[in-house]
């Protein structure tokens, strides 16, 4: 299945296994999530959420701008 | 789907590494205010009476603080005066601050505002044209002791009996590490819940209400509570070795939840011990141009901006 990934503003897709959790792509993507927040759908997410075909997923880097 | 462990009702939004936890929405934001008005009775922050200046800048960190302080004051009968410092970065700051504009509008509350401009006569955009003339510093370290500088002012100057700025849990572990590696000790006495020197005059001691929440915590707080902030990194930004322990810290936690937090109580242990031995304070003077509380003759602000007014003419160099 395919899923819409986007971070800093770039935007693009993702191959992924059926069954796979947010917190797998963050892990292919190789981001931390201590440095930032996972959204689906526009919707705070837990990360062990498994994805459906389509989804969309932002990751929004917090490590700056106190 | 995760149920949150909590109430476990509803579907868990956020994994509390550190905790073992899964939180819902209102879970999480019930978790968040408790932790901040435990801090504040742990070290006896705001108390009843209190006229609190809250430094805020329109991004995550004073965001959470001023949501959660309306709260807390509400409770214990505290004043709470919003302070915005304009450094002068063009299309950084200003983009903020309609963001502190916007939450105090929300919150019915008053932004004061002061800029450096007016305390230094200098913006940074300025600062940073002015400084490869003169010895060249980081951005940051001009704008950490401007911005010291220009809170306390306007805290001082609006008879402020505090000032709680939004140092978090990550800001705290990244100092004390920092101090560590720096090895610079002493300067470990004037940093904690409450940091500044303490009973002086034209010095509003600064809290911490934020200190035993993450950075992380800050900003998933912000989007559950739907506050307006401003996430952008300043362009000046150059204190590249607390990034190096931001992204040090940020993979030791993420292997081993809670270290963030062991690192505080750590030095807060360690600093029990050291206040039985105390260093001596005896030797602070006041600035005799600005009056502020100095160890030499003048402030490290008046010592930086007389250096900016003394920069000579001529060719910039492009460094950032
Ligand atoms: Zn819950």
């Amino acid at each position: 299945m395919k899923v819409i990934f986007s971070l800093d503003g770039k935007t693009k897709e993702i191959q992924t296994k059926t069954g796979a959790t947010l917190a797998d792509i963050l892990k292919a993507e190789k981001i931390n999530l201590q440095t930032g927040l996972i959204k689906l759908n526009g919707k705070l997410t837990h990360p062990t959420t498994e994805l459906k075909d389509g989804d969309k997923l932002e990751f929004v880097n917090i490590i700056y701008g106190g | 789907m995760v149920t949150c462990t909590k109430c476990k009702k509803r579907d868990a939004v956020v994994d509390l590494g550190y905790t073992g936890s899964d939180l819902c929405s209102p879970c999480f934001i019930a978790y968040f205010e408790h932790r901040v008005f435990k801090t504040n009775r742990e070290f006896k922050l705001i108390q009843h009476g209190d006229k609190i200046g809250v430094g805020v800048s329109g991004g995550k960190d004073s965001a959470a603080l001023l949501f959660v302080l309306t709260k807390l004051t509400k409770h214990v009968g505290a004043q709470l005066i919003p302070i915005l410092i304009d450094e002068g970065i063009t299309g950084y700051r200003d983009k903020a601050a309609e963001k502190a504009q916007a939450l105090c509008d929300k919150l019915g509350l008053t932004l004061h505002r002061l800029s450096y401009k007016k305390v230094f006569g200098i913006s940074m955009d300025e600062t940073v044209k002015k400084r490869d003339k003169v010895k060249w510093r980081g951005a940051c370290s001009y704008c950490g002791v401007f911005r010291k500088h220009a809170l306390n002012k306007a805290a001082f100057d609006l008879g402020c009996d505090k000032l709680a700025i939004g140092h978090n849990a990550d800001d705290m572990a990244q100092t004390i590490l920092m101090n560590f590696l720096k090895s610079e000790p002493a300067r470990f006495m004037r940093f904690g819940a409450f940091s500044g020197i303490t009973e002086r005059d034209k010095f509003v001691m600064r809290i911490k209400p934020l200190m035993y929440v993450t950075e992380r915590e800050c900003a998933i707080y912000c989007t559950l509570r739907d506050l307006p902030f401003h996430l952008q990194e300043c362009p000046y930004s150059s204190d590249s070795f607390r990034g190096e322990l931001k992204d040090f810290l940020n993979s030791v936690e993420e292997k081993h939840p809670g270290s963030k937090f062991n690192i505080i109580k750590s030095f807060l242990s360690l600093k029990e011990l050291m206040v039985a031995a105390p260093v001596s304070e005896k030797e602070l003077k006041h600035c005799a141009k600005c009056g502020t509380p100095c160890s030499g003759e003048n402030c490290k602000a008046c010592l930086l901006t007389e250096e900016l007014k003394n920069a000579p003419q001529g060719q910039l160099k492009n460094r950032k």
